[in-house]
Formats: C-alpha cells, sequence, structure tokens
C-alpha cells in the first residue's frame, strides 16, 4: 500500500514507527476488508500473518470440549496473531471474527521476518511493541489468576454456582490474556 | 567449544556480526553446577539471564490456573532462561533445576544493559527471545484455562 495510505488508516502506529520506517511497512502490509460475520482466524487453525485492526470490531471467543465462550471484542488499534508470530506452535489461540464490516492491516509472517536482514530498525520497534503488549497481558493474567486462587475459584470450582462463577472468572482472565473488551 | 563459536551456531545470535558476538562472549561469565543444584527460584528477584552450554535443566512452575506444580519442560544447550524477569524486573516466573552437572553462561543486568545499548543487533537478538518466551508463556495459560471448559 502506499505511504499516504497507511498514515491513513493506522495514523498512531504511523508515527510509533517514524517517518523513516513508515514506507518500508506500508510494502509489506496488506489491507483487508472484513464482511460482518466473516472469520479472520480459524480457532486452532495456523496462523500465517500479524495483524492490526484499523476500523470496526472483531469478536473472540473459545472453545472447550462442549463449550464455545465469549470472550470480547477488540476495536480499532488492537493487534491480533501476536502470539502466532513469535511461537513456535503458530496455531490460533481463539477465533477471531469481524462483528461488524471491519478494515484490517496484515502482515505476513513471512515479510516480517524476511525484514529482519534489511529493515532491523523497524523489525526491533515493531517487537518492542508486541513484547510490551504481551508483557503487560501476561503480568495482567497472573495477577488476575493468583486472585482467583486466594478466592478459591478456578480449579478449585466445584459446585454449581462455583461452576458459574468460574465461567464469569475464566471470561475475565482470557480477556486479559488475548486484550479483548467485554 | 569455544563460548564465541556456541554463540555463532546458536539460532537467536547466528546473524551477528563477529565483533558484536566477540562483545557477547566475553560478557558472558561461566558457571557450572552439579545434578539437583537450583539454579533460579520460582518467585525470588531475577538478577541474571542463563544460556544453558552443557547438561539439562528442567523448569517448574506453579500453574496458578489448576493448583499444581508443572514441569514445563527440560531445557538442552542454546536454550536461554532467567531472561523474562531480567527485562520486566519482576520475579522470577518459574524455577530451573539442574538434572545432570550443568555449564551455563550467565550474563547480569548490567552486562545485559550495556550490550542492548551498545549493540542493536545484540539487543534485536534478545528481544527476539524475550517475545518467544511470552508467546509460549501466554499460550499455555491459554491451553489450562481452555481445558477447563468443560
Amino acid at each position: 500500500m502506499e505511504t499516504a495510505r497507511l498514515e491513513e488508516v493506522a495514523p498512531k502506529l504511523a508515527q510509533r514507527i517514524g517517518s523513516r520506517n513508515a514506507p518500508v511497512l506500508a510494502a509489506l502490509v496488506n489491507e483487508r476488508e472484513l464482511a460482518a460475520g466473516e472469520v479472520l482466524i480459524a480457532d486452532r487453525a495456523p496462523v500465517s500473518s500479524l495483524f492490526l485492526v484499523v476500523s470496526g470490531e472483531l469478536r473472540v471467543d473459545m472453545g472447550g470440549a462442549t463449550q464455545t465462550l465469549e470472550i470480547g471484542s477488540l476495536g480499532t488499534g488492537k493487534w491480533v496473531g501476536e502470539i502466532s508470530l513469535f511461537d513456535d506452535d503458530s496455531t490460533s489461540t481463539a477465533r477471531v471474527t469481524a462483528a461488524a464490516p471491519s478494515r484490517v492491516l496484515e502482515l505476513p509472517h513471512a515479510s516480517f521476518w524476511a525484514a529482519r536482514a534489511e529493515h532491523p530498525d523497524l523489525v526491533n520497534v515493531l517487537t518492542k511493541e508486541l513484547v510490551d503488549l504481551m508483557s503487560e497481558r501476561l503480568r495482567s493474567t497472573r495477577a488476575l489468576l493468583s486472585d482467583g486462587a486466594d478466592e478459591g475459584i478456578g480449579a478449585s470450582a466445584t459446585s454449581r454456582a462455583d461452576r458459574g462463577a468460574n465461567r464469569n472468572w475464566i471470561r475475565s482472565v482470557l480477556q486479559k490474556l488475548t486484550g479483548a473488551e467485554g | 567449544m569455544q563460548l564465541k563459536h556456541f554463540l555463532k551456531s546458536h539460532s537467536l545470535f547466528r546473524n551477528l556480526s563477529v565483533s558484536d558476538c566477540d562483545a557477547l562472549a566475553h560478557a558472558f561469565e561461566i558457571r557450572e553446577y552439579a545434578a539437583g543444584d537450583g539454579i533460579v527460584r520460582e518467585g525470588k528477584p531475577g538478577k541474571e539471564l542463563y544460556l544453558l552450554i552443557e547438561g539439562e535443566v528442567r523448569v517448574t512452575q506453579y500453574n496458578l490456573v489448576t493448583g499444581e506444580l508443572e514441569e514445563r519442560k527440560a531445557l538442552r544447550p542454546g536454550e536461554l532462561f532467567g531472561l523474562l524477569s531480567l527485562i520486566d524486573h519482576l520475579p522470577t516466573a518459574a524455577g530451573c533445576v539442574a538434572t545432570t552437572p550443568v555449564k551455563v553462561g550467565v550474563l547480569g543486568r548490567t552486562g545485559y544493559n550495556l550490550l542492548a545499548q551498545s549493540a542493536a543487533p545484540i539487543a534485536l537478538s534478545f528481544q527476539f527471545a524475550v517475545a518467544k518466551q511470552l508467546a509460549a508463556d501466554l499460550r499455555h495459560q491459554d491451553e489450562s484455562l481452555r481445558r477447563m471448559l468443560v
């Protein structure tokens, strides 16, 4: 895409990466439109791109053995797929669906890693941003898990009421884990 | 094997220049542990990162979702540990014990900061290691929570 278009649809990102890196990133990303209800990432499916939401809203849910849990939503400015970019296991950790007509920037993993040698500054800035994001998610998730353990929810839930609280607790932890908002 | 050659063959540091690799090799202190020695204790302040050179290290972690102490993985030569707490100044999230006689390269926070500031490729290599570790930890928690959806 053109640099001007990147600056138009993702102004904050363009500012964070700087004027030298913006043209580089613009050349690496694609802009994708999603219709309402369109699945961007299927649950437990291989993921080969990193995404940034530039308009609209994405819904995040997760399936267990017999249940599906709606976790929350991701709006403008949210990254999607950062775990799969860095983890050896590149499968998705949740299903991501467009809740409304939406637009995302797509950065293929192959393009990100190929840019490491030629454009280390851009890769460094993006990696640092994603590291800060994942670090904060891990930290806030651990705090919530620790609180849950103290209050006897989580693994120790046995009664029906406890299991109801458990489901809400699982949702709130997963919101922290995914960055989705309820 | 010389530490310099060991680093050069490491996937994280393969792209470093000869001089950056030399600087990194000189910054590491070599330390040995006997089988059964604790190297990192979970929940304690992290001041060093470790590069496993010889032997095997077992990583354990208290799973806050299940309430159980889990054996997370067995580390092999070439793997880093202790990195996350060095970066974010938080208590260590896992314990690490030598299961065989072990030789590690140890890098303290001061040495790490000096290296990261002086050589961008070294900083980027460590950033990738941190990102990989964070992604793996987030996935592990995700899987633990998913198993509770019954």
